[in-house]
């Protein structure tokens, strides 16, 4: 499938700012099942200076330089990829065992997972995550199904609930009171699987508002989406969407991945002023252009 | 003489002594020092050691941050050096020099390939459990060396064994604290210092000059160093002006630097320098809010993106402060192995990894035998004695570490052997540990002959030591080398690189500082002095306090210390005995005061701003600064101000002090902007504050009865009186007054005077706005374009004054306002 995004984010400052700085993750990578074939971000004004790079990760990153006085700044960027299905995963090996495959898998994705299985800024495995996780991680259970039934319990136990959470909501909220938006749902997930010492990345991008007629909207369009990838030893990475229970995810655009949030945030940046606020707005369009 | 062993030294039995031999003779090479305490004695020992406090206190460092601590604690310095023999300096020579390139190999590893972490030398989980993996930065092609200046505290165990206690790799200090002991300790024993051969520190830090240099992008010619240091008032502040001075590199604060294009620029009065290489004394985690820490907690947003495109060298590069934990500890062995086929010469103190499970199961069985260190850079408490935990502690401390093992390590706990230190003059036997630094240059790495030595108290942590007592390290030389240079070494003077001549350039920041300088030393000079003289005055002459003399001499005083101007009423009082005198006793105690302008405040002030330019300052200047300080904590102790003997005894004290500040600007500061602008503030406030006295006193022409003490205090004030009388030799006259106080342009004290050399500062200075108007302004003024008489006086003063004030808003407009900064934090 072929899509389109267009994702503005704009800034409205109470006094102007003399310059800005902005690192933005907003440009999408390359995966196994996608392509893209374009993808730029501009900024209103004009940045001066501009640069683009991969991270640690391997995700582009846009960095953008105002070094005007503006009270107002838009990041706008659009692209657009080719997303195949994923191929079908038949088997994984018991989750006890993932531990121990992965400590001494010697690839780059081994290093990843090695790197995803502990806290990180956003995800603090705790007891009562482990807890969590022991209804789906029954004793020898193939990775994959305990990952599947993980999913579909968040589906069903969670409520998706915007007014809920922001980007500070500690994770052991949503835990407790069993609610938030994907990206707490993304992040209770790779805990839940950490606290197991089992690797999950945080993955960013978007999903199609109403890819199938007569079925209900996807959860998490018209915004960043978020969602969750476990590392399968001799298979790869699986997505899991736990937002919209999709193992794995079909309507889905990847942006970047990273250990959370705090990796692979759209948009972020310092400026230099003194302006009392800001407002902040954010506008994403998934487009399919075919199939 | 033959040394002997002071009754006072008892070696701790079983342990390595660095003073004495097993059999319990002294050990050679201490003989000359211990020749010299013994006929010094105690009493001269204490006395010494007051001296070399002194010394400290003039070479800036009253108060010193150590390590990351909040709180300064006043400096002190053991007498007693610590004396490594060549031999044994060798060892430690060779064992640092190989754990610089260990080190740097780490870093260029884990920030690059990470060939440590795929092949399972180094666990993942304990590098991303550090929390000081900058992932920003792995990838970033950097300036080789990663660690150009890395440091060691090394100490000796029981056995006589050296070890590594830490690394630091990050910003590691010490080196300008080392340098400020030798030039102390080095005063406090002439003879034996020269006698022993100590090694000379000098020629290490020109190899640091050569270093930073080389760490410039490589197309560079010339590359301009500035050094990154934190806001005056922070930890560290002391010791990065120290080096900025010593090194002759401008001192910047993060305000002072910005990016733009990729580029990191410095700002100055002359617009934006661009900057090759930024020698940083912040931490990673406050070195770009951008990309390596949280906004708003200082550093140059925009840092890591210059690295990138290779605009600027950082030392050490961004993201060093990794190997500058304990974590690395137990897998340094093996990475050496790895990276580089060597095995370590030098051993760090036995360090476990908690990540590793059985090592876990042994502490959670155990937890006594252990001191307990959580590697997260943020931790609050970050080392303990297992054994001095409460049951709650130590419950709290297993649970975290079982929860995120990977986070912590433990250690043994491990006697060190003694080394002699001082305690009220008397030789004692003690522990100390050592700071060493080494500097990176091409392949070498230069070891520091010396070192920053640490007293650790009975019962501290070593590793944590920030106690009050520093120690010089005396490292001999072999007697059967030749001889010793102080220049800088072989492989620097090979790569000697031209250096940036800075004489025009002046940040911002200091600019303001020196302005203020200016302005504060003058306005703490004429609240002095007329204060003193109101004082003095009223003392030998009670009468005149009850006569109109006292609301003229009130108004002065409070218009040199910052008062209100007095209205009518109150100039004329004078009523009653009792309220007169009681009336100028408490005007005299608010010009001494906290008040903006008055005396306390002004000094106050004074040695803020001098703190902030202390790379301009020479140590003689700073010693009249320090004089000043404790006179204002005197004064400001003074209870009773209404004793004249106190207040003028300190106040005299200030005014000499404040002679000799004048004294060494003017000759001992190079005529640079940096000290234009001192003495622009200077001029300025002098002129500012002579039309106010001219108000105060002589806006109508005092009655006869008064005239002469009016006039006396007038010209006092401005110190002029002498020169009064020794040109008119007559009874003072206004005009006389008028032409000495306002016109004569050879007066250093006169009005024309000031006009004059603020017009000279302005023309040499960068600044364009409106600089035309003042400039005829000033001219027009100092041209004597200005009337005569009382009524013309207070004329002269509504026309002069105004355009001042003008002059003065406009250049701080000009030059001073520094943009608010705001980081965007949780969107996206």
């Amino acid at each position: 499938m072929r899509y389109r995004v267009r994702h503005t984010t704009e800034y409205r400052y109470s006094a102007q700012v003399i310059n800005g700085h902005t690192v933005a993750h907003l440009r999408p990578r390359a995966t196994p099942t996608q392509t893209v074939l374009e993808s730029e971000v501009t900024t209103i004004p004009a940045a001066d200076h501009a640069d683009e790079y991969l991270d640690v990760f391997g995700n582009p990153v846009s960095y953008r330089a105002v070094e005007q006085v503006h009270d107002q700044l838009v990041v706008v960027a659009s692209s657009e990829v080719d997303v195949v299905p994923a191929v079908e995963l038949l088997w994984s090996p018991p989750w006890e065992e993932v531990r121990s495959i992965i400590a001494t898998d010697g690839s780059p994705d081994g290093l990843l997972a090695r790197m995803c299985s502990i806290e990180s800024t956003f995800v603090t495995p705790s007891a009562d995550l482990a807890r969590f996780a022991s209804w789906s991680f029954l004793p020898g259970r193939p990775f994959h199904e305990a990952v599947v039934d993980l999913s579909h319990r968040i589906f069903a136990e969670f409520a998706f609930d915007p007014g809920f959470s922001d980007v500070s909501t500690p994770l052991a909220d949503v835990l407790t009171f069993r609610r938030g938006v994907c990206q707490d749902f993304a992040h209770l997930a790779i805990g839940t699987m950490r606290s197991l010492g089992l690797p999950a990345r945080y993955v960013s991008g978007y999903v199609e508002n109403a890819p199938l007629p007569g079925e209900p909207k996807m959860v998490g369009a018209d915004a960043s989406h978020a969602w969750c990838a476990v590392y399968v030893p001799g298979w790869g990475w699986l997505d899991v969407d736990p937002t919209n229970d999709q193992v794995p995810p079909r309507f889905h655009v990847t942006v970047g991945w990273g250990r959370d949030y705090a990796d692979v945030a759209p948009v972020r940046g310092v400026v230099f002023g003194s302006p009392a606020s800001q407002e902040l707005s954010v506008a994403v369009e998934v487009t399919r252009l075919g199939d | 003489m033959d040394a002997k062993l002071p009754a006072s030294y008892v070696p701790t039995p079983g342990r390595y002594d660095e003073l004495v031999e097993g059999d319990g003779s002294l050990r050679p090479h201490w003989e000359s020092m211990v020749r010299t305490w013994t006929t010094l004695g105690a009493p001269e020992i204490v006395r010494r050691q007051m001296v070399a406090e002194r010394l400290l206190v003039a070479e800036g460092a009253g108060h010193v941050f150590h390590d990351d601590r909040e709180i300064g604690v006043p400096w002190g310095l053991d007498p007693v050096p610590y004396v490594i023999d060549a031999a044994q300096w060798r060892g430690i020579e060779r064992g640092l020099s190989q754990r610089t390139r260990v080190l740097d190999a780490v870093l260029e590893d884990l920030y690059g390939p990470r060939r440590l972490l795929i092949d399972n030398v180094i666990p993942t989980a304990a590098v991303m459990g550090s929390r000081a993996y900058q992932l920003a930065a792995v990838g970033v092609a950097v300036q080789r060396p990663r660690l150009m200046l890395y440091a060691a505290d090394v100490v000796r165990d029981s056995s006589g064994q050296w070890l590594v206690l830490r690394d630091h790799t990050d910003a590691p200090t010490g080196c300008g604290y080392a340098l400020m002991n030798r030039t102390v300790l080095s005063r406090l024993y002439p003879e034996p210092f020269r006698n022993l051969g100590v090694s000379p520190l000098s020629g290490w830090f020109a190899d640091l000059r050569t270093a930073l240099s080389a760490v410039a992008p490589p197309d560079v010619v010339g590359p301009r160093a500035i050094l990154l240091g934190p806001d005056p008032q922070r930890p560290g502040f002391v010791e990065a002006s120290y080096l900025a001075a010593h090194l002759g590199y401008h001192l910047a604060s993060s305000g002072d630097l910005i990016t733009r294009g990729g580029r990191v620029w410095l700002r100055t009065l002359g617009g934006l320098e661009q900057i090759d290489v930024v020698f940083r004394r912040l931490v990673d985690t406050g070195s770009d809010p951008l990309e390596l820490g949280p906004a708003g907690t200082g550093g140059v947003t925009g840092l890591l993106q210059a690295v990138r495109e290779g605009q600027v060298g950082v030392a050490n590069s961004l993201g060093s402060g990794l190997a500058d934990r304990l974590w690395l500890q137990p897998f340094l062995a093996d990475a050496a192995r790895h990276l580089l086929g060597e095995t370590l010469e030098l051993a760090s103190i036995d360090t476990w990894w908690c990540g590793d499970r059985e090592r876990l199961a042994a502490v959670r069985a155990d937890p006594e035998t252990y001191v307990f260190h959580d590697t997260d850079p943020v931790a609050p408490a970050s080392s303990v004695f297992g054994d001095r935990l409460i049951d709650s502690e130590m419950t709290d401390w297993l649970d975290r570490m079982t929860a995120a093992p990977h986070r912590y390590v433990v250690q043994p706990k491990i006697e060190f052997a003694s080394t002699p230190v001082a305690i009220d003059g008397e030789l004692r036997s003690g522990t100390a540990s050592i700071r060493v630094q080494t500097v990176r240059i091409g392949d070498e790495a230069i070891v520091l002959p010396g070192g920053h030595g640490r007293h650790v108290a009975p019962g501290q942590l070593v590793i944590n030591s920030s106690d009050a007592f520093g120690k010089d390290v005396w490292v001999l030389t072999d007697p059967t080398i030749q001889r010793v240079t102080a220049g800088p070494s072989a492989v620097a003077r090979r790569a000697r690189l031209p250096q940036i001549d800075l004489r025009d350039s002046l940040p911002t920041r200091s600019a303001e500082a020196l302005f203020w300088l200016g302005r504060n030393a003058e306005r703490a000079e004429a609240a002095t002095r007329t204060t003193r003289l109101v004082i003095g005055r009223a003392g030998s002459d009670p009468a005149l306090v009850e006569s109109a003399w006292l609301g003229r001499a009130i108004a002065a005083l409070r218009a040199v210390s910052g008062g209100s101007p007095v209205d009518d009423g109150s100039a004329s009082a004078g009523g009653g005995g009792g309220g007169a005198a009681m009336q100028l006793a408490v005007e005299v105690a608010a010009a001494l005061d906290d008040r903006s302008g008055a005396v306390a405040n002004s000094l106050g002030h004074l040695a803020a701003n001098a703190g902030g330019v202390r790379e301009f300052l020479s140590t003689a200047t700073w010693r009249v600064l320090n004089e000043l300080d404790t006179e204002r904590s005197v004064l400001s102790s003074t209870t009773d101000t209404s004793d004249p003997f106190l207040v003028t005894e300190c106040l005299d004290r200030i005014m000499v002090d404040l002679a000799a500040l004048a004294g060494l600007v003017m000759e001992s500061m190079v005529r640079g902007p940096g000290w234009r602008f001192l003495d622009l503030g200077r001029r300025l406030e002098r002129a500012v504050l002579l039309l106010g006295i001219i108000e105060a006193a002589l806006s109508d022409e005092p009655g006869d009865d008064v005239a002469q003490p009016v006039y006396d205090l007038v010209l006092g004030a401005s110190e002029s009186l002498v020169a009064y009388r020794r040109r008119y030799r007559s009874d003072v006259r206004l005009a006389a007054i008028e032409d000495l106080l306002v016109h004569d342009d050879t007066n250093p004290r006169s009005l024309v005077f000031q006009l004059d050399r603020i017009n000279e500062h302005l023309a040499a200075l960068p600044w364009n706005p409106d600089a035309s108007k003042h400039r005829r302004f000033l001219e027009a003024a100092a041209r004597g374009r200005l009337g005569e008489g009382p009524d013309s006086l207070a004329k002269l003063v509504l026309d002069v004054r105004g355009p001042l004030l003008e002059l003065i808003r406009e250049l701080m407009l000009a030059w001073f306002t520094h943009p608010a900064r705001r980081g965007l934090g949780g969107f996206g």
